[in-house]
Protein backbone atom coordinates (compact mmCIF):
# COMPACT_ATOMS: atom_id res chain seq x y z
CA UNK A 1 0.00 0.00 0.00
CA UNK A 2 0.94 3.47 -0.68
CA UNK A 3 -0.02 5.07 3.07
CA UNK A 4 -0.68 2.25 5.18
CA UNK A 5 -2.25 3.36 8.33
CA UNK A 6 -1.66 2.79 11.61
CA UNK A 7 -4.41 0.09 11.92
CA UNK A 8 -3.74 -3.55 13.16
CA UNK A 9 -3.73 -4.72 9.77
CA UNK A 10 -1.41 -1.68 8.21
CA UNK A 11 1.06 -2.56 11.17
CA UNK A 12 1.75 -5.88 10.12
CA UNK A 13 2.37 -4.28 6.37
CA UNK A 14 5.25 -2.35 7.90
CA UNK A 15 6.42 -5.07 9.61
CA UNK A 16 6.73 -7.14 6.14
CA UNK A 17 7.82 -3.84 4.11
CA UNK A 18 10.46 -3.67 6.24
CA UNK A 19 11.74 -7.20 6.33
CA UNK A 20 11.99 -6.58 2.57
CA UNK A 21 13.97 -3.74 2.95
CA UNK A 22 16.42 -5.76 5.07
CA UNK A 23 16.25 -8.83 2.76
CA UNK A 24 17.38 -6.59 -0.01
CA UNK A 25 19.44 -4.50 2.14
CA UNK A 26 21.37 -7.56 3.25
CA UNK A 27 21.20 -9.38 0.05
CA UNK A 28 22.96 -7.21 -1.85
CA UNK A 29 26.46 -7.44 0.00
CA UNK A 30 28.87 -9.97 -1.09
CA UNK A 31 29.13 -13.38 0.43
CA UNK A 32 32.49 -12.59 1.98
CA UNK A 33 31.07 -9.60 4.20
CA UNK A 34 27.39 -10.18 4.93
CA UNK A 35 26.96 -6.97 7.38
CA UNK A 36 23.48 -6.70 8.50
CA UNK A 37 22.84 -2.55 7.14
CA UNK A 38 20.04 -2.01 9.51
CA UNK A 39 18.98 -2.44 13.16
CA UNK A 40 16.63 -5.46 14.01
CA UNK A 41 17.64 -6.36 17.62
CA UNK A 42 14.38 -5.46 20.10
CA UNK A 43 16.10 -2.51 22.05
CA UNK A 44 13.66 -0.31 20.64
CA UNK A 45 10.32 -2.01 21.84
CA UNK A 46 10.42 -0.94 25.98
CA UNK A 47 7.24 -2.59 26.36
CA UNK A 48 9.33 -5.81 27.97
CA UNK A 49 12.62 -4.04 29.33
CA UNK A 50 11.81 -4.73 33.02
CA UNK A 51 12.50 -8.94 32.43
CA UNK A 52 15.47 -8.01 30.24
CA UNK A 53 17.09 -5.66 33.31
CA UNK A 54 18.01 -8.84 34.31
CA UNK A 55 20.20 -10.00 31.59
CA UNK A 56 23.06 -6.89 32.06
CA UNK A 57 26.17 -8.18 33.23
CA UNK A 58 28.39 -6.13 34.77
CA UNK A 59 32.37 -6.02 34.09
CA UNK A 60 34.01 -7.03 37.43
CA UNK A 61 34.93 -4.72 39.64
CA UNK A 62 37.74 -3.34 41.37
CA UNK A 63 38.80 -4.54 44.92
CA UNK A 64 38.64 -0.47 45.64
CA UNK A 65 35.36 -0.07 44.18
CA UNK A 66 32.65 -0.87 47.05
CA UNK A 67 30.33 -3.61 46.32
CA UNK A 68 27.88 -3.91 44.27
CA UNK A 69 24.88 -5.64 45.56
CA UNK A 70 22.63 -8.25 43.46
CA UNK A 71 19.22 -7.13 41.65
CA UNK A 72 17.13 -9.34 40.78
CA UNK A 73 13.72 -7.74 38.19
CA UNK A 74 10.72 -9.31 38.09
CA UNK A 75 7.22 -9.22 36.95
CA UNK A 76 4.18 -10.89 35.94
CA UNK A 77 1.97 -9.69 33.27
CA UNK A 78 -2.11 -9.17 32.46
CA UNK A 79 -3.09 -10.01 36.17
CA UNK A 80 -6.61 -9.95 36.39
CA UNK A 81 -7.09 -6.96 39.26
CA UNK A 82 -7.34 -3.21 39.17
CA UNK A 83 -3.79 -1.40 38.66
CA UNK A 84 -5.32 1.42 41.19
CA UNK A 85 -5.72 -1.92 44.07
CA UNK A 86 -2.76 -3.21 43.25
CA UNK A 87 -0.63 0.10 43.81
CA UNK A 88 -2.19 0.53 47.31
CA UNK A 89 -0.29 -3.26 47.51
CA UNK A 90 2.61 -2.44 46.05
CA UNK A 91 2.75 1.22 48.28
CA UNK A 92 2.59 -1.59 51.31
CA UNK A 93 5.56 -3.38 50.79
CA UNK A 94 7.74 -0.40 49.10
CA UNK A 95 10.75 -1.08 51.35
CA UNK A 96 10.48 -4.21 53.08
CA UNK A 97 12.52 -6.61 53.86
CA UNK A 98 11.00 -9.91 51.94
CA UNK A 99 10.54 -12.28 54.76
CA UNK A 100 7.82 -8.69 56.27
CA UNK A 101 6.82 -8.20 52.63
CA UNK A 102 5.55 -12.21 52.45
CA UNK A 103 4.19 -12.21 56.19
CA UNK A 104 2.02 -8.71 55.21
CA UNK A 105 0.74 -10.29 52.17
CA UNK A 106 -0.14 -13.80 53.52
CA UNK A 107 -2.85 -12.06 55.73
CA UNK A 108 -4.26 -9.25 53.47
CA UNK A 109 -7.71 -9.73 52.11
CA UNK A 110 -6.82 -8.32 49.03
CA UNK A 111 -7.03 -10.37 45.35
CA UNK A 112 -3.98 -9.08 44.16
CA UNK A 113 -1.94 -10.05 47.53
CA UNK A 114 -2.12 -13.91 46.42
CA UNK A 115 -0.53 -12.66 43.05
CA UNK A 116 2.20 -10.92 44.64
CA UNK A 117 3.08 -13.19 46.95
CA UNK A 118 3.84 -15.39 44.04
CA UNK A 119 5.75 -13.00 42.08
CA UNK A 120 7.53 -12.79 45.50
CA UNK A 121 8.56 -16.27 45.88
CA UNK A 122 9.26 -16.46 42.59
CA UNK A 123 11.66 -13.18 42.39
CA UNK A 124 13.61 -14.73 45.98
CA UNK A 125 14.02 -18.12 43.67
CA UNK A 126 15.34 -16.87 41.02
CA UNK A 127 18.17 -14.64 43.02
CA UNK A 128 19.34 -17.31 44.78
CA UNK A 129 19.64 -19.74 41.54
CA UNK A 130 21.00 -17.41 39.11
CA UNK A 131 22.07 -14.60 40.54
CA UNK A 132 24.91 -15.22 42.94
CA UNK A 133 22.75 -14.53 46.01
CA UNK A 134 23.62 -16.20 48.93
CA UNK A 135 20.70 -15.82 51.79
CA UNK A 136 17.64 -15.92 50.30
CA UNK A 137 16.20 -13.99 53.36
CA UNK A 138 18.76 -11.02 52.39
CA UNK A 139 16.67 -9.17 50.24
CA UNK A 140 14.66 -6.24 50.48
CA UNK A 141 11.94 -4.78 48.23
CA UNK A 142 13.64 -1.73 46.25
CA UNK A 143 10.75 -0.90 43.56
CA UNK A 144 7.50 -2.37 43.25
CA UNK A 145 4.89 -0.77 41.54
CA UNK A 146 1.75 -1.77 39.19
CA UNK A 147 1.10 -0.87 35.69
CA UNK A 148 -2.16 -1.09 33.17
CA UNK A 149 -2.51 -3.63 31.09
CA UNK A 150 -4.72 -4.55 27.97
CA UNK A 151 -7.89 -4.43 28.79
CA UNK A 152 -10.92 -6.04 27.30
CA UNK A 153 -14.20 -3.50 26.42
CA UNK A 154 -17.51 -4.92 26.86
CA UNK A 155 -21.18 -3.15 26.31
CA UNK A 156 -22.95 -2.55 29.58
CA UNK A 157 -27.03 -2.11 29.44
CA UNK A 158 -28.47 0.86 30.57
CA UNK A 159 -32.15 1.17 30.49
CA UNK A 160 -33.98 3.02 27.78
CA UNK A 161 -31.89 1.84 24.77
CA UNK A 162 -28.09 3.80 26.53
CA UNK A 163 -24.99 1.42 26.39
CA UNK A 164 -21.90 2.08 28.37
CA UNK A 165 -19.07 0.70 27.48
CA UNK A 166 -17.32 -1.66 30.33
CA UNK A 167 -13.57 -2.09 30.59
CA UNK A 168 -12.36 -5.95 31.87
CA UNK A 169 -9.37 -4.66 33.61
CA UNK A 170 -6.07 -5.91 33.45
CA UNK A 171 -2.53 -4.86 35.12
CA UNK A 172 0.90 -5.65 35.18
CA UNK A 173 3.12 -5.62 38.53
CA UNK A 174 7.30 -4.92 38.65
CA UNK A 175 9.45 -5.94 41.81
CA UNK A 176 12.66 -5.38 42.02
CA UNK A 177 14.57 -7.03 45.24
CA UNK A 178 18.14 -6.16 46.28
CA UNK A 179 20.53 -7.88 48.56
CA UNK A 180 21.43 -6.63 51.37
CA UNK A 181 19.85 -4.69 54.28
CA UNK A 182 16.80 -1.72 53.70
CA UNK A 183 18.18 1.71 53.55
CA UNK A 184 16.81 3.14 56.87
CA UNK A 185 15.72 6.54 56.11
CA UNK A 186 16.62 9.35 59.13
CA UNK A 187 13.17 10.24 60.09
CA UNK A 188 13.66 14.03 62.29
CA UNK A 189 11.40 14.52 65.00
CA UNK A 190 9.48 17.45 65.67
CA UNK A 191 11.70 18.57 68.80
CA UNK A 192 15.07 17.77 66.34
CA UNK A 193 13.68 20.47 63.57
CA UNK A 194 12.67 22.93 66.45
CA UNK A 195 16.02 22.52 67.83
CA UNK A 196 18.05 23.33 64.25
CA UNK A 197 15.60 26.13 64.03
CA UNK A 198 17.03 27.51 67.45
CA UNK A 199 20.74 26.87 66.49
CA UNK A 200 20.01 28.55 63.03
CA UNK A 201 18.77 31.81 64.62
CA UNK A 202 21.41 32.10 66.89
CA UNK A 203 24.06 31.68 64.33
CA UNK A 204 22.93 34.84 63.19
CA UNK A 205 25.69 37.70 63.46
CA UNK A 206 26.70 40.49 61.37
CA UNK A 207 29.15 40.30 58.79
CA UNK A 208 32.73 42.12 58.96
CA UNK A 209 31.82 43.01 62.78
CA UNK A 210 34.20 43.55 65.63
CA UNK B 1 -30.98 8.14 17.67
CA UNK B 2 -31.20 8.63 21.91
CA UNK B 3 -28.86 11.68 21.35
CA UNK B 4 -31.52 13.22 19.36
CA UNK B 5 -34.60 12.21 21.31
CA UNK B 6 -31.91 13.78 24.42
CA UNK B 7 -31.75 17.11 22.48
CA UNK B 8 -35.58 17.48 21.56
CA UNK B 9 -36.67 16.75 25.29
CA UNK B 10 -34.12 19.37 26.76
CA UNK B 11 -35.25 21.82 23.76
CA UNK B 12 -38.94 21.18 25.19
CA UNK B 13 -38.14 21.97 28.60
CA UNK B 14 -36.48 24.92 28.28
CA UNK B 15 -39.25 26.07 26.11
CA UNK B 16 -41.55 24.97 29.38
CA UNK B 17 -38.82 26.50 32.13
CA UNK B 18 -39.24 29.85 29.86
CA UNK B 19 -42.86 30.06 29.70
CA UNK B 20 -43.31 29.31 33.08
CA UNK B 21 -40.52 31.55 33.73
CA UNK B 22 -42.77 34.38 32.20
CA UNK B 23 -46.01 33.68 34.41
CA UNK B 24 -43.84 34.38 36.90
CA UNK B 25 -42.64 37.51 35.16
CA UNK B 26 -46.44 38.70 34.42
CA UNK B 27 -45.52 39.09 31.02
CA UNK B 28 -47.74 37.86 28.20
CA UNK B 29 -46.88 35.55 25.54
CA UNK B 30 -48.46 37.62 23.09
CA UNK B 31 -48.35 41.39 23.85
CA UNK B 32 -51.43 42.23 23.23
CA UNK B 33 -53.06 45.44 25.37
CA UNK B 34 -55.05 43.70 28.22
CA UNK B 35 -57.30 44.78 31.14
CA UNK B 36 -55.32 45.67 34.38
CA UNK B 37 -56.66 42.37 36.25
CA UNK B 38 -55.22 41.36 39.11
CA UNK B 39 -54.69 37.61 39.03
CA UNK B 40 -52.74 34.62 39.51
CA UNK B 41 -48.91 35.22 39.25
CA UNK B 42 -48.74 31.88 37.50
CA UNK B 43 -51.27 31.45 35.37
CA UNK B 44 -52.51 27.39 35.27
CA UNK B 45 -50.80 25.29 32.73
CA UNK B 46 -52.19 22.88 30.34
CA UNK B 47 -50.69 19.10 31.83
CA UNK B 48 -49.13 18.14 28.57
CA UNK B 49 -48.14 20.35 25.75
CA UNK B 50 -48.57 17.75 23.40
CA UNK B 51 -45.32 15.99 23.42
CA UNK B 52 -44.88 12.49 24.45
CA UNK B 53 -41.85 12.75 27.22
CA UNK B 54 -43.23 11.58 30.46
CA UNK B 55 -42.57 14.09 33.26
CA UNK B 56 -40.49 11.17 35.12
CA UNK B 57 -37.74 13.01 33.22
CA UNK B 58 -37.75 16.62 34.15
CA UNK B 59 -36.34 15.15 38.00
CA UNK B 60 -33.08 14.35 35.65
CA UNK B 61 -32.85 18.02 34.16
CA UNK B 62 -32.44 19.60 38.18
CA UNK B 63 -30.14 16.82 39.68
CA UNK B 64 -26.25 17.38 41.35
CA UNK B 65 -23.69 16.96 38.94
CA UNK B 66 -19.97 18.17 39.04
CA UNK B 67 -18.98 21.61 37.63
CA UNK B 68 -15.68 21.04 37.14
CA UNK B 69 -13.22 18.39 36.09
CA UNK B 70 -11.32 16.47 39.16
CA UNK B 71 -7.47 17.69 38.54
CA UNK B 72 -4.90 14.53 38.96
CA UNK B 73 -3.44 16.24 41.72
CA UNK B 74 -6.71 16.13 43.85
CA UNK B 75 -7.27 12.83 42.46
CA UNK B 76 -4.05 11.85 43.84
CA UNK B 77 -4.11 13.48 47.04
CA UNK B 78 -7.79 11.79 47.52
CA UNK B 79 -6.43 8.46 46.80
CA UNK B 80 -2.96 8.46 48.62
CA UNK B 81 -4.34 10.14 52.17
CA UNK B 82 -2.54 7.85 54.42
CA UNK B 83 -6.34 6.66 55.87
CA UNK B 84 -7.02 4.94 52.62
CA UNK B 85 -3.76 2.89 52.00
CA UNK B 86 -2.70 -0.33 53.92
CA UNK B 87 -2.22 -0.53 57.06
CA UNK B 88 1.10 -2.67 57.96
CA UNK B 89 -0.27 -6.03 60.45
CA UNK B 90 1.62 -5.73 63.79
CA UNK B 91 -0.30 -9.28 64.97
CA UNK B 92 1.52 -11.73 62.86
CA UNK B 93 3.60 -14.15 64.63
CA UNK B 94 5.31 -17.79 63.64
CA UNK B 95 3.16 -20.70 65.33
CA UNK B 96 5.52 -22.47 67.71
CA UNK B 97 4.38 -25.95 66.86
CA UNK B 98 5.16 -26.00 63.07
CA UNK B 99 6.69 -22.63 62.24
CA UNK B 100 4.90 -21.44 59.63
CA UNK B 101 3.12 -17.47 60.47
CA UNK B 102 0.01 -17.07 61.65
CA UNK B 103 -2.60 -14.30 62.98
CA UNK B 104 -2.50 -13.60 66.79
CA UNK B 105 -6.18 -14.13 67.29
CA UNK B 106 -6.52 -17.14 65.01
CA UNK B 107 -5.42 -21.17 64.76
CA UNK B 108 -2.18 -21.44 62.69
CA UNK B 109 -3.41 -22.32 59.22
CA UNK B 110 -1.11 -25.35 58.85
CA UNK B 111 -1.49 -26.82 61.61
CA UNK B 112 -5.52 -26.77 61.38
CA UNK B 113 -4.66 -27.77 57.43
CA UNK B 114 -3.15 -31.15 59.01
CA UNK B 115 -5.70 -31.98 61.67
CA UNK B 116 -8.68 -31.31 59.08
CA UNK B 117 -6.88 -33.87 56.70
CA UNK B 118 -6.37 -36.54 59.52
CA UNK B 119 -10.00 -35.75 60.71
CA UNK B 120 -11.34 -36.46 56.91
CA UNK B 121 -9.30 -40.07 56.91
CA UNK B 122 -11.01 -40.76 60.44
CA UNK B 123 -14.74 -39.78 59.08
CA UNK B 124 -14.04 -42.04 56.05
CA UNK B 125 -14.02 -44.84 58.53
CA UNK B 126 -16.57 -44.24 60.22
CA UNK B 127 -18.51 -44.09 57.25
CA UNK B 128 -17.21 -47.16 55.80
CA UNK B 129 -18.38 -48.37 59.30
CA UNK B 130 -21.88 -46.87 59.36
CA UNK B 131 -22.59 -48.30 55.77
CA UNK B 132 -25.76 -46.08 55.46
CA UNK B 133 -26.55 -42.65 57.17
CA UNK B 134 -27.89 -41.95 60.46
CA UNK B 135 -26.79 -45.21 61.33
CA UNK B 136 -24.69 -43.34 64.57
CA UNK B 137 -24.22 -46.07 67.47
CA UNK B 138 -25.33 -44.34 70.76
CA UNK B 139 -22.12 -44.59 72.22
CA UNK B 140 -18.27 -42.90 72.58
CA UNK B 141 -15.79 -43.96 69.73
CA UNK B 142 -12.07 -44.13 70.23
CA UNK B 143 -9.35 -43.73 67.36
CA UNK B 144 -6.42 -46.33 68.25
CA UNK B 145 -3.41 -46.26 65.55
CA UNK B 146 -1.22 -48.90 64.73
CA UNK B 147 0.43 -50.75 67.41
CA UNK B 148 -2.57 -49.78 70.03
CA UNK B 149 -4.69 -52.25 71.73
CA UNK B 150 -7.66 -51.30 73.20
CA UNK B 151 -7.83 -50.46 76.78
CA UNK B 152 -10.44 -51.22 79.71
CA UNK B 153 -11.79 -48.03 79.60
CA UNK B 154 -12.41 -48.15 75.99
CA UNK B 155 -14.54 -51.52 76.28
CA UNK B 156 -18.36 -49.68 75.65
CA UNK B 157 -16.60 -47.90 72.97
CA UNK B 158 -16.63 -47.93 69.61
CA UNK B 159 -13.18 -48.18 68.26
CA UNK B 160 -12.01 -46.50 64.65
CA UNK B 161 -8.39 -48.66 63.42
CA UNK B 162 -6.50 -46.16 61.57
CA UNK B 163 -3.99 -47.63 59.83
CA UNK B 164 -0.59 -45.35 60.52
CA UNK B 165 0.96 -44.12 63.23
CA UNK B 166 -0.32 -41.96 66.28
CA UNK B 167 0.46 -38.33 65.26
CA UNK B 168 2.27 -36.23 67.63
CA UNK B 169 -0.42 -33.97 68.32
CA UNK B 170 -3.12 -36.10 69.07
CA UNK B 171 -2.89 -37.79 72.52
CA UNK B 172 -4.95 -40.81 73.63
CA UNK B 173 -7.57 -40.07 76.72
Amino acid sequence: MAAPSLTGGGFSCLRRFAGQIHSRLCGVSSPSTTRCLIHTSASLDRSKQWERNNLIVYPPQRPEEPRRPAEVHHSRRQIKYSKDKMWYIAKLIRGMTIDQALAQLEFSDKKGAKVVKEVLLEAQEMAVRNHNVEYKSNLYVAESFSAKGKYLKRIRYHGRGMFGIMDKVNCHYFVKLVEGAPPTTETKTGFDQAKEYVQELKNRTITNSL
Amino acid sequence: MSFVSVVNFLRQSLHRAESILFDIAGLERNLVPALAVHGPSVLPRPEHDGSSTPSFLDSIFWMAAPKKRRTIEVNRTRRRDPSKLMKVQTNIEPCLECGHLKQKHTLCGYCYAKVRRETGEIRKVIYAMEGKPLNTPATETVVLYEGEAARDVDQDKRIVERPRKRPSWFNLS
